[in-house]
C-alpha cells in the first residue's frame, strides 16, 4: 500500500495525516509524539537547526535566530536575517516540511505522494512557493488544497450529517484567517465564495495579551517588565487558560497579576470585528443570507476562544459546530484529498471506498488576465489595459482561450504577460503582473494576425498559459508553477522617477 | 464653489489613492492610452529580407518623423473636465537604445518676446523645483526605429488648474520634449493654442497671492502644532514649500527677496504664536475666504495635508485641524478625503477618540447607522483587497492599520 499523506503547513503549527488501513483519516505523530508540530525554526550553529517544539521553547524572546510565522510572508520578497545567513519564507518552510517528512517516514515509511494545504486567499505566487518548498524538502507534491476546503471535506465525510444546505468553514489559525461558504451535496463539495485576512490569527492575540500584561504590571504593580519577562509563549499559555476560565494569573519577575478574559477580549475586539466583516463579505459574494447557512464548522486552534464562538453565534444566530480537533481538521481533510487524488492501486479496498465518491469543486480566488491594447471608438486611440481571461470565482479546472490580433504590418513580436488581481480590473495600476515575456513572430505579414491566448487554471490551482500565433503555430508557453513570478520592473523604475522630495 | 475644479481634483486624487503620485501619473496615462506595449506592438517592424540596415530603412520609409498634434476634449465619462491632449505620432528621435521620457511644459507666449511660465495649482502637475506646470512621464526602453504608427496621447493639460500671468485670451505654448535616459533632449515639439482664462493671473493678483501664501504658512504651522509638538520634518515640509514658491519668482530678484524675507518672518512669527497657542485658525481662514479662489484654497489644504503626514503619524489633533480648515474654507470633504487618503497611504495613525476615527475613515456626520455599516463593509473589502498588492512593508502596515480602524468602528456601530 502506498504512503499518501496530507500536510497542513500552518503558520504556527503544522500537522500530518494519512488514511489508516480502515480508511479513516488519522494524524501521524511527530518524533516527539505530538499531533502537531510548531512551525518554528531555530538556528543554533551552522550545522545545527532545530525545527518544531525545541525551537518554539525560546520563541518570543527576541532572538533573531529563532523564527516562526514566516508562512504569512510566503510569496513576498522577504528575507529573515539570522547569524547563519538570510532565509526566505520558502526556505524556512522547507525546513519545517523536511522535519515533517523525516518524522513521518520514520513512522510509516517512505512517502509516495503528498497534498499540502494552503490558505484560500493565498496569491498564485504564494501557492507556487509553497509547492517549491515541499519539493525542496524532497516531497512529491501532487496537489495542493485550500485549507477551508480540506476542513469541509473532512467534515462532510466524517460527520455523517445531512449537509444539503450551504455550510461555512471558519478557519482561524495561528496567523491567517479564511472563511469559505461551501455547498456539500451528494459527496460533491462546491466552494461558493471565500474571504479572509492574510495576517490574522493566534499570534496577534498573543501579542495583544503580552502587551496587556506588561501594561497591567506597570499600572498595578508599578513594575516595568519587558517582553523577555513575559514571552509570547507565556502569553499563548495564558490565552489558552483564558479560553477555559474567566480569569488567570500572569507571572513575571516573581510577581503574579490577574488578567480577566473580559480584559483580554476587549483588547482583541477589533480583530474579531475583522473576521465578522470577512464573513459578511463572503456571504454577500455567495449571494446568501446568514439564514441560508446550516452549519458553521470550526478549524484552526484560535477558534477555541470563547469570544470567537460568541461572535459566530452573533452573526449566524446559532452555535458553531465543533467537530474533532480544530488544529487537526485541515490536515485530516488533506489526507482524504491526497487519497482521493492518488493512484487507486495504492489504496486498499476500505480506503478506496472512503474516497471513491468524493468530488470537489474549487473556485479561483483571483482574476487572471493579460495586458493588451484595446481600440476605443470614443477616443479613436488604442489603450493599454488589463484583459481578464479567468475571472475570480471561476470553477476549476478551467481553460479559457481568447483571440487577440497584431496591430501592425510586419509586426515581429507581441508582449505576453500574465496579471493577477482580486477584482476584475481593467486598470493596470490595480493589478499585479506575475509574468512577462514575448512571442516572436515571422516578419512580412499584415496586421491582424490572430494570436490565441489560453489560460488554464489546473485543479492543482496553478496557472498554465500559452500565447500562440495561429498561422504558424509558434507559441510561448508558461507554467507558472515552475517559473518564478516577478514584479514588474517598470513599477520600481516609475516609483523612483516620480518621487517628489 | 468651483464645481469644475472640484471635479478635476476629484478625478486626479482618485488615481492617487493607494498609488501615490506615480499611480496618478500612470492612471492619467492609462486614460490617455499610451503604454510601453504600444511601441513594441506597432513599431517593431523590421520588414522583408535583406540586411538590418535595409530593413531599418524600410521602417523609416514606413513611418514619418515624430510630430505632435493637440486636441481639445470636453468633459466626458473618462474625465469630467475640459482638457487638451497631446497626441504623438511617428518615429521616435532616438538613434540608440535608450529609455525615453516624455515631458510636457507650458509657457504664456502672448507677449511674443517675453514668454512667461504657467503655474499649476495641483502638486502633481508641478515641476519638482517650482510650481510651474510640468507633466513628466518615464517612458519605455526602445531601440532606434520604434514609434507610434497612429496618434497616441502622450501628454495632458487641464486649463482649470492653470494660472497664467494674466487673465483673458492667452497664447499658450505647449512644449513637448522627448528626453533620453540621461535627460538629454532628443526632440522638442511645440504648438500654440489660444485659451481663455477668467481668473486673475499671477501677475495681476500678485499681492493677493503673496498674502495667501503667508496665510498658508500660518495654517500649516497650526496643523504642525496641533499635537503640541513641532517636528523637524514638518518644518522641512513648510520650508521646501516656501522654496518652491520662491522659485517661481526666478526672474524677479527684488520681489523674490522681499517675499523670502516675509516668508521667513511669517514662519518665525507663526511658530512663536502656535507654540503659545495664539495662532487662531478662524482668523486665518476668514482672511483666506475673503481673498482666495478655490485653486488657492486647495493649494492651502494640500500643504496642510503634507504637514499632517510629514512625521509619519497622523495625530488626532492634526486630523481635527484638517477637518476644521475644510469646514472654514468650505472645501469639498469628498475631495479632501481623497487627498488625505493619498497622504495616509504610508502614514501611521495616532488616534485616541472615536470622533477622529470616523473622520479619518471618511464617515460623514449626517449618515445613519446603516449607511455607516455599509460604508465600513465596503471600505474593509477595498483595503483588504489592496493589502495583497501593497508594494512595500510600510504600505502593508499602514493598510493593516486602516483595516484595524475600520474594525474598531464596525464594533462601535454594531452595538
Amino acid at each position: 500500500m502506498g504512503k499518501i499523506i496530507g500536510i497542513d503547513l500552518g503558520t504556527t503549527f503544522s500537522a500530518v495525516a494519512q488514511l489508516d488501513d480502515t480508511g479513516r483519516a488519522v494524524i501521524v505523530h511527530n518524533q516527539e509524539g505530538e499531533n502537531i508540530t510548531p512551525s518554528a525554526v531555530e538556528f543554533v550553529s551552522d550545522e545545527l537547526i532545530y525545527v518544531g517544539s525545541e525551537a518554539k521553547k525560546s520563541l518570543g524572546l527576541g532572538d533573531k535566530n529563532i523564527l516562526e510565522k514566516f508562512k504569512i510572508e510566503m510569496g513576498r520578497d522577504k528575507q529573515y536575517e539570522t547569524d547563519y545567513g538570510n532565509f526566505s519564507p520558502r526556505e524556512l518552510s522547507t525546513l519545517v516540511l523536511s522535519k515533517l517528512k523525516k518524522d513521518t517516514e520514520e513512522k510509516i515509511g517512505e512517502i509516495d505522494s503528498v497534498v499540502v494545504t494552503i490558505p484560500a486567499n493565498f496569491s498564485n505566487n504564494a501557492r507556487e512557493e509553497t509547492i517549491k518548498a515541499a519539493e525542496e524538502a524532497g516531497l512529491n507534491v501532487d496537489y495542493i488544497i485550500n485549507e477551508p476546503t480540506a476542513a469541509a471535506l473532512f467534515f462532510s465525510k466524517e460527520s455523517g450529517e445531512d449537509l444539503s444546505e450551504p455550510i461555512c468553514i471558519f478557519d482561524l489559525g495561528g496567523g491567517t484567517f479564511d472563511v469559505s461558504i461551501i455547498q456539500v451535496e451528494d459527496n460533491e463539495i462546491e466552494v461558493l465564495a471565500s474571504d479572509g485576512l492574510e495576517k490574522l490569527g493566534g499570534a496577534n492575540f498573543d501579542k495583544k495579551l503580552q502587551d496587556l500584561v506588561i501594561k497591567k504590571f506597570k499600572d498595578e504593580k508599578n513594575k516595568n517588565i519587558k517582553t523577555v519577562d513575559f514571552s509570547l509563549n507565556e502569553a499563548e499559555q495564558l490565552k489558552i487558560s483564558l479560553s477555559k476560565r474567566e480569569d488567570a494569573l500572569a507571572r513575571a519577575k516573581n510577581t503574579n497579576i490577574k488578567i480577566s478574559r473580559k480584559e483580554f477580549e476587549k483588547e482583541i475586539s477589533k480583530y474579531i470585528s475583522q473576521t465578522e466583516l470577512c464573513v459578511e463579505n463572503a456571504l454577500e459574494e455567495a449571494n446568501l443570507e446568514v439564514s441560508d447557512i446550516s452549519k458553521i464548522v470550526l478549524a484552526g486552534g484560535s477558534t477555541r476562544m470563547p469570544c470567537i464562538r460568541n461572535s459566530i453565534k452573533k452573526i449566524f444566530g446559532k452555535d458553531p459546530t465543533v467537530f474533532n480537533n480544530p488544529d487537526e481538521i485541515v490536515a485530516l481533510g488533506a489526507a482524504l484529498y491526497a487519497a482521493y487524488k492518488s493512484d487507486p492501486d495504492l489504496l486498499n479496498p476500505l480506503q478506496k471506498s472512503t474516497v471513491e465518491k468524493i468530488n470537489i469543486q474549487e473556485i479561483t480566488q483571483q482574476c487572471f488576465g493579460t495586458r493588451a491594447m484595446h481600440f476605443s471608438d470614443d477616443t479613436q486611440t488604442h489603450k493599454l489595459s488589463n484583459t481578464v481571461i479567468i475571472e475570480r470565482g471561476s470553477k476549476i479546472p478551467i481553460s479559457i482561450t481568447k483571440e487577440f490580433f497584431t496591430l501592425a504590418d510586419n509586426q515581429e513580436a507581441v508582449d505576453c504577460s500574465v496579471t493577477e488581481c482580486r477584482d476584475p480590473e481593467t486598470d493596470l495600476n490595480f493589478v499585479k503582473q506575475i509574468w512577462d515575456g514575448e512571442l516572436e513572430l515571422p516578419s512580412g505579414r499584415e496586421a491582424g494576425q490572430k494570436i490565441e491566448i489560453t489560460f488554464s487554471f489546473t485543479d492543482n490551482q496553478t496557472m498554465k498559459c500559452s500565447f500562440v500565433d495561429v498561422a504558424t503555430n509558434r507559441k510561448t508557453e508558461i507554467d507558472l508553477q515552475i517559473h518564478n513570478s516577478k514584479e514588474s520592473d517598470d513599477d520600481e523604475l516609475d516609483i523612483s522617477q516620480f518621487t517628489i522630495e | 464653489m468651483d464645481e469644475v475644479f472640484k471635479a478635476i481634483v476629484g478625478v486626479i486624487v482618485v488615481c492617487f489613492v493607494g498609488l501615490g503620485v506615480i499611480g496618478m501619473f500612470r492612471a492619467i496615462f492609462r486614460v490617455l492610452g499610451a503604454g510601453v506595449s504600444t511601441v513594441k506592438a506597432v513599431g517593431k517592424t523590421a520588414a522583408g529580407e535583406g540586411s538590418l540596415s535595409e530593413n531599418l530603412d524600410a521602417e523609416f520609409k514606413r513611418m514619418s518623423d515624430f510630430s505632435i498634434q493637440l486636441i481639445k476634449k470636453s468633459a466626458d465619462d473618462e474625465m469630467p473636465f475640459e482638457r487638451y491632449e497631446i497626441l504623438g505620432k511617428g518615429l521616435f528621435p532616438n538613434q540608440n537604445k535608450t529609455q525615453l521620457n516624455f515631458v510636457t511644459r507650458l509657457a504664456d507666449n502672448t507677449e511674443k518676446n517675453d514668454p512667461k511660465p504657467i503655474i499649476s495649482t495641483v502638486d502633481a502637475f508641478q515641476s519638482d523645483d517650482n510650481p510651474f506646470y510640468e507633466f513628466k512621464r518615464k517612458g519605455m526602453v526602445v531601440e532606434s526605429g520604434y514609434g507610434f504608427l497612429k496618434p497616441v496621447p502622450v501628454g495632458i493639460v487641464i486649463p482649470e488648474i492653470l494660472v497664467p500671468p494674466k487673465s483673458g485670451s492667452r497664447d499658450i505654448l505647449f512644449i513637448f520634449q522627448i528626453l533620453d535616459s540621461n535627460q538629454n533632449e532628443l526632440g522638442r515639439y511645440s504648438i500654440t493654442q489660444k485659451i481663455e482664462f477668467e481668473e486673475e493671473g499671477y501677475e495681476e493678483a500678485i499681492d493677493t497671492r503673496e498674502e495667501v501664501f503667508l496665510l498658508d504658512i500660518q495654517l500649516a504651522m497650526h496643523v504642525a502644532f496641533s499635537d503640541n509638538e513641532f517636528h523637524k520634518k514638518e518644518g522641512e515640509i513648510i520650508k521646501s514649500w516656501m522654496v518652491k514658491i520662491l522659485d517661481s519668482f526666478g526672474g524677479e530678484g527684488e520681489r523674490e527677496e522681499s517675499l523670502k524675507k516675509r516668508f521667513n518672518e511669517t514662519f518665525k512669527e507663526s511658530y512663536g504664536k502656535a507654540k503659545t497657542g495664539n495662532l487662531t485658525l478662524a482668523k486665518i481662514t476668514n482672511r483666506i475666504n475673503e481673498i482666495a479662489n478655490d485653486q488657492l484654497k486647495y493649494q492651502a489644504i494640500e500643504l496642510c495635508l503634507d504637514v499632517m503626514a510629514a512625521d509619519g503619524i497622523a495625530d488626532e489633533g492634526e486630523l481635527e485641524d484638517i477637518r476644521k480648515i475644510c469646514d472654514y474654507l468650505d472645501l469639498d470633504l469628498d475631495v479632501v478625503q481623497k487627498l488625505k487618503d493619498a497622504r495616509m497611504k504610508d502614514v501611521k495613525m495616532r488616534v485616541t477618540s472615536d470622533t477622529s476615527l470616523e473622520e479619518l475613515i471618511g464617515i460623514q456626520p449626517e449618515w445613519d447607522k446603516e449607511q455607516i455599516k455599509r460604508f465600513l463593509k465596503d471600505e474593509f473589502k477595498k483595503w483588504n483587497s489592496r493589502i495583497a498588492s501593497a508594494n512595500s512593508p510600510d504600505e502593508r502596515e499602514s493598510t493593516q492599520e486602516k483595516l484595524d480602524l475600520i474594525a474598531e468602528l464596525r464594533e462601535k456601530y454594531d452595538k
